[in-house]
C-alpha cells in the first residue's frame, strides 16, 4: 500500500525527475520498514509535501505557450461552458409574464382570478404587488397568441400580454454585441498583429479568436437573462483584446509565446535611450522589443529576427 | 568571509545533522526527529540552493549488503559556511545534534 502511495505522488513530480525521486523514496522506505514499520505509513505519507515541493520548485512552461496547448484550453473552456448552459439558463420557453395590455405591468386580483380560470395557462402565480395589484407569471398550456382575451364582469374583454422569461432567438441580440465590441475595441487597443501575416498564424489567431467567442457567448448565458446583452459586450471585447494582444506576444514563425523577459535602460533616461524589455523566442527564431513608455497605445511591437 | 546563506533553523538542524550523520535522508530523520515531510522537501531546497550535493550509491555496494542503493547528501564549501554562521546564530544546534555531543 505504502508503494502505491509512493506511485501515485511520483505523479507530482516533474516527469525529467520522476525515476531519480520514486528510486530513493523506495529505497528510503526499504530501511524505514525494516528499521520502524509503524511508522512506514506516516513516512510513505511525507512524500506527497516532498513530491508537491519539486513541482512547485521547477521551471514552468505557461499553459498558453505552445499554440497547439493555446488551442486546446480554449477549445476545452468553450466546452464547458457550453457544457454547463443549460444547466443554468435557459428558462421553460412557455414561462411568460402576464401583463394588462398597453396598462402597467400588474394586474388586478379580480383579473388574476380570472386568469386562473382560462384554459390558455397551465399554471399560473400572483406576486402581490401593493394593494389589489400583483405580478402574474404563468406556463402556458400550449403555444398562444401573444394576446390573450380574458371576459370581465362587464361583460367585455380584458386584453393580456403574454411576454416570454426567455428570449427567443439570441443570434440578432448576439451579433448587435458583437457589432457593436468590434466598433469599441479601436478605442482600446490596435488590431495591428505585427509581423503576424503568414497563413499559419493568420489561421491560429482565426481558430484562437472563433473559440474565445465561442466562450463567450456559452458563458455569457450562464448569466441572468437581464444581464446577457453586458455579458456579452464585455466578454467579446475581453476576448478580441486578449487574442490580439496574446497574437502580439508570440513569434511569428513558431507561435510560441516569447520568454524570459529581460528590462533594458531606466525610465529617468528615457529620452536619451530605450526603456522597455525584450522578450525571446524559445526557439530562438527573434526577440521582441516592448517599449515600457510607448508614444501610444497603438505602437506596434517590434521584433528583431534572430 | 564571504556571506552564508542565512538558514532557518530547521534547514540548520538538517544541515548539522548531514555534517554530522550518515548523510542520507533516514539517518537525517532519526538524528533530528523531524518527520519526512519535513526532512526531503528541505533536502531538495539545500541541495537547489548548493548548500549541499547529491550522490548514489554504487551499485555493488548496496548489491553486496543485499539492499537498494542509497541517495547520500553531502555538505559543499557554501553549505559548511552557512552551517557555520548558523552555529552562532542558533547556539543550541549542537546539542540538538547526538553524535555532536560527545
Amino acid at each position: 500500500m505504502i508503494r502505491a502511495l509512493l506511485r501515485l505522488a511520483s505523479w507530482i513530480v516533474p516527469r525529467a525527475r520522476r525515476g531519480d525521486w520514486l528510486a530513493e523514496w523506495r529505497a528510503e522506505l526499504f530501511h524505514m520498514e525494516r528499521a520502524n514499520p509503524q511508522r512506514a505509513l506516516s513516512f510513505g505519507l511525507g512524500a506527497f509535501p516532498d513530491a508537491l515541493c519539486l513541482r512547485l520548485d521547477a521551471p514552468r512552461d505557461p499553459v498558453l505557450a505552445s499554440p497547439v496547448r493555446c488551442l486546446a484550453v480554449l477549445a476545452a473552456l468553450a466546452a464547458i461552458a457550453a457544457i454547463c448552459r443549460p444547466a443554468f439558463r435557459d428558462f421553460d420557453a412557455d414561462l411568460v409574464t402576464v401583463r394588462s395590455h398597453a396598462g402597467p405591468d400588474t394586474v388586478t386580483f379580480d383579473q388574476y382570478r380570472a386568469l386562473a380560470t382560462s384554459a390558455e395557462f397551465a399554471s399560473i402565480a400572483f406576486k402581490p404587488a401593493g394593494l389589489n395589484l400583483g405580478h402574474v407569471v404563468a406556463k402556458r398550456a400550449h403555444p398562444v397568441r401573444r394576446h390573450v382575451y380574458i371576459p370581465n364582469r362587464k361583460g367585455g374583454r380584458d386584453i393580456f400580454e403574454c411576454i416570454p422569461i426567455a428570449p427567443r432567438n439570441r443570434l440578432p441580440a448576439t451579433i448587435l454585441m458583437l457589432g457593436i465590441a468590434l466598433i469599441v475595441l479601436p478605442t482600446t487597443t490596435a488590431f495591428a498583429v505585427g509581423r503576424h501575416h503568414r497563413g499559419r498564424a493568420r489561421l491560429f489567431l482565426a481558430a484562437k479568436l472563433a473559440l474565445a467567442l465561442t466562450g463567450v457567448y456559452h458563458a455569457a448565458h450562464l448569466l441572468a437573462p437581464v444581464m446577457l446583452a453586458y455579458g456579452l459586450l464585455i466578454g467579446f471585447i475581453l476576448a478580441i483584446r486578449w487574442a490580439i494582444d496574446d497574437q502580439r506576444r508570440r513569434c511569428p514563425d513558431c507561435l510560441r509565446r516569447v520568454t524570459n523577459p529581460v528590462s533594458f535602460g531606466c525610465l529617468s533616461h528615457t529620452l536619451l535611450d530605450w526603456h522597455g524589455a525584450e522578450f525571446v523566442c524559445p526557439a530562438g527564431h527573434g526577440m521582441l522589443q516592448v517599449s515600457a513608455t510607448p508614444a501610444s497605445p497603438y505602437a506596434p511591437l517590434h521584433w528583431v529576427p534572430l | 568571509m564571504p556571506d552564508a546563506a542565512k538558514l532557518s533553523h530547521t534547514a540548520a538542524l538538517i544541515l548539522a545533522a548531514i555534517d554530522a550523520g550518515d548523510g542520507y535522508g533516514f539517518s537525517v530523520m532519526e538524528m533530528t526527529g523531524l518527520p519526512s515531510g519535513t526532512v526531503y522537501p528541505a533536502l531538495r531546497r539545500l541541495e537547489r540552493d548548493g548548500l549541499i550535493r547529491s550522490q548514489w550509491e554504487r551499485q555493488s555496494i548496496a548489491d553486496k549488503q543485499q539492499r537498494p542503493p542509497r541517495k547520500y547528501y553531502r555538505i559543499t564549501r557554501p553549505g559548511a559556511a552557512a552551517l557555520y554562521a548558523s552555529r552562532e546564530r542558533y547556539p543550541l544546534l549542537a546539542k540538538l545534534t547526538p553524535q555532536e555531543r560527545s
